[in-house]
């Protein structure tokens, strides 16, 4: 597979590279609300993110809510990027229109250079690359016109699909880790078309790894992502979206 | 072999219905964990991404507007009619477009003023609300806790609207030019 993979119509609805750590005390929410307002006004559009854990006690039928702050979350002007510097990790996400593999991951290590000034040697567990692609498909043909995994009806079993989600979890060999295919229907936007999302996220165990050798599996995957996205669609979908 | 029906927008999608079904509270049967934890695995992986989370908030102010259809008139007991089909479409109308601004409403009610109020709320005091009114009228008003307020008209032209929510958008986010 080549280096270069351009679709004039690219159907990248959302690219997002992730590092998560282990979790870090609270007081890092503060540290990170003041790293996000020195990225010198690029992302100025600053937002809480919380976690709501809702605990329900089945034996005297009392439920607690418990609201915990992770992080915040900054979008730059156009909205179009995003950051989150939380206190299990990191992730920076490029929505449409996507430029470009290099364009869009040296301004996530940018990025992590500086979640890095605040957290000193953070204990990395995970990495993740997540590619979401959105298409338009016309109603009619079978779905093996355009995709080479879906869900499958045998022939004496035809079926008209109204709407559907699909998730499967796959084990992956190199780099070692796990790809989470998931593809889903959404409301119409084009008349006599199916909106498909389908969305690859690849995730890698990590181990304390150092800095060259993450941004070397995010290398490895870019090309996996690559190699997985030309597997999945048809050649009629190639066209649909060169 | 599997083929795609004609979709409609009447209805909610799979993903969605996954997601914010709030049917197991009532189900009583032994994969009820699991299928908490499939759907608690699904809502987490769409909350990781900035579109899917729009999207999926989106469709839930859709069906809330959708809801709207249950209220009755004089529902506030000061003889406000309830809000029409039109004024429910032209809301989903602006909530469609609301999906290239990236914004997401806070709350979808009837409104005083008889139709359809989608409000806004922005750091800082700052607010917005949509009114698409049963006479067809339909516009955004900025406001803030002090004493800033203003109205813009909004158009039927899909582009013009999705401008005007771009102004909407920047005064939630960052306040006045």
């Amino acid at each position: 597979m080549g280096n270069e993979l351009h679709f004039k119509n690219a159907p990248i609805v959302e690219a997002i590279l992730g590092i998560e750590t282990e979790t870090l005390p609270p007081e890092f929410v503060e540290r990170f609300r003041e790293l996000a307002v020195a990225l010198n006004g690029a992302y100025p559009d600053l937002e809480p993110v919380h976690i709501s854990q809702f605990t329900l006690n089945a034996n005297d039928a009392s439920s607690q809510v418990a609201k915990t702050q992770l992080c915040y979350r900054a979008r730059s002007v156009d909205g179009k990027q995003v950051v989150q510097f939380r206190t299990n990790g990191f992730a920076y996400s490029r929505l449409e229109p996507y430029t470009s593999w290099p364009e869009f991951s040296s301004e996530a290590r940018r990025l992590w250079e500086e979640y890095k000034s605040v957290v000193v040697e953070p204990k990395v567990t995970t990495l993740a690359l997540r590619y979401i692609n959105k298409f338009f498909l016309p109603i009619g043909p079978d779905l093996e016109s355009y995709l080479r995994v879906y869900p499958y009806f045998p022939q004496d079993f035809p079926v008209k699909v109204a709407n559907y989600f699909f998730r499967m979890e796959i084990e992956l060999d190199k780099p070692t880790g796990r790809l989470i295919m998931q593809q889903a229907t959404l409301p119409p936007e084009k008349e006599g078309k199916v909106t498909l999302v389908v969305d690859n996220d690849f995730r890698f165990p990590s181990n304390n790894l150092d800095d060259g050798l993450i941004w070397s599996i995010f290398e490895e995957s870019r090309q996996l992502k690559n190699d997985v996205f030309l597997r999945i669609i048809t050649d009629r979908t190639k066209d649909l979206i060169s | 072999m599997a083929t795609f029906a004609f979709p409609t927008d009447t209805c909610d999608t799979a993903l969605v219905d996954l997601i914010y079904s709030d049917t197991e509270a009532s189900e009583i049967s032994p994969y009820t964990d699991i299928a908490r934890d499939f759907r608690s695995v699904v809502r987490s992986s769409a909350e990781g991404s900035n579109f899917l989370n729009v999207q999926l908030q989106l469709q839930q102010a859709l069906s809330e507007v959708r809801a709207l259809h249950t209220v009755a008139d004089d529902w506030d007991s000061y003889g406000t009619p309830a809000p029409t089909y039109s004024a429910m479409a032209s809301a989903t109308s602006v909530i469609n477009l609301l999906k290239s601004v990236l914004v997401i409403p806070a709350r979808i009610l009837p409104s005083s003023e008889g139709g359809v109020a989608i409000s806004f709320s922005g750091p800082e005091g700052r607010r917005a609300l949509i009114e698409t009114l049963n006479d067809g009228d339909k516009y955004i008003v900025l406001f803030d806790t002090h004493s800033y307020c203003r109205t813009i008209m909004l158009s039927d032209d899909n582009e013009e609207s999705t401008n005007t929510l771009v102004v909407m958008s920047h005064y939630l986010r960052h306040g006045n030019p």
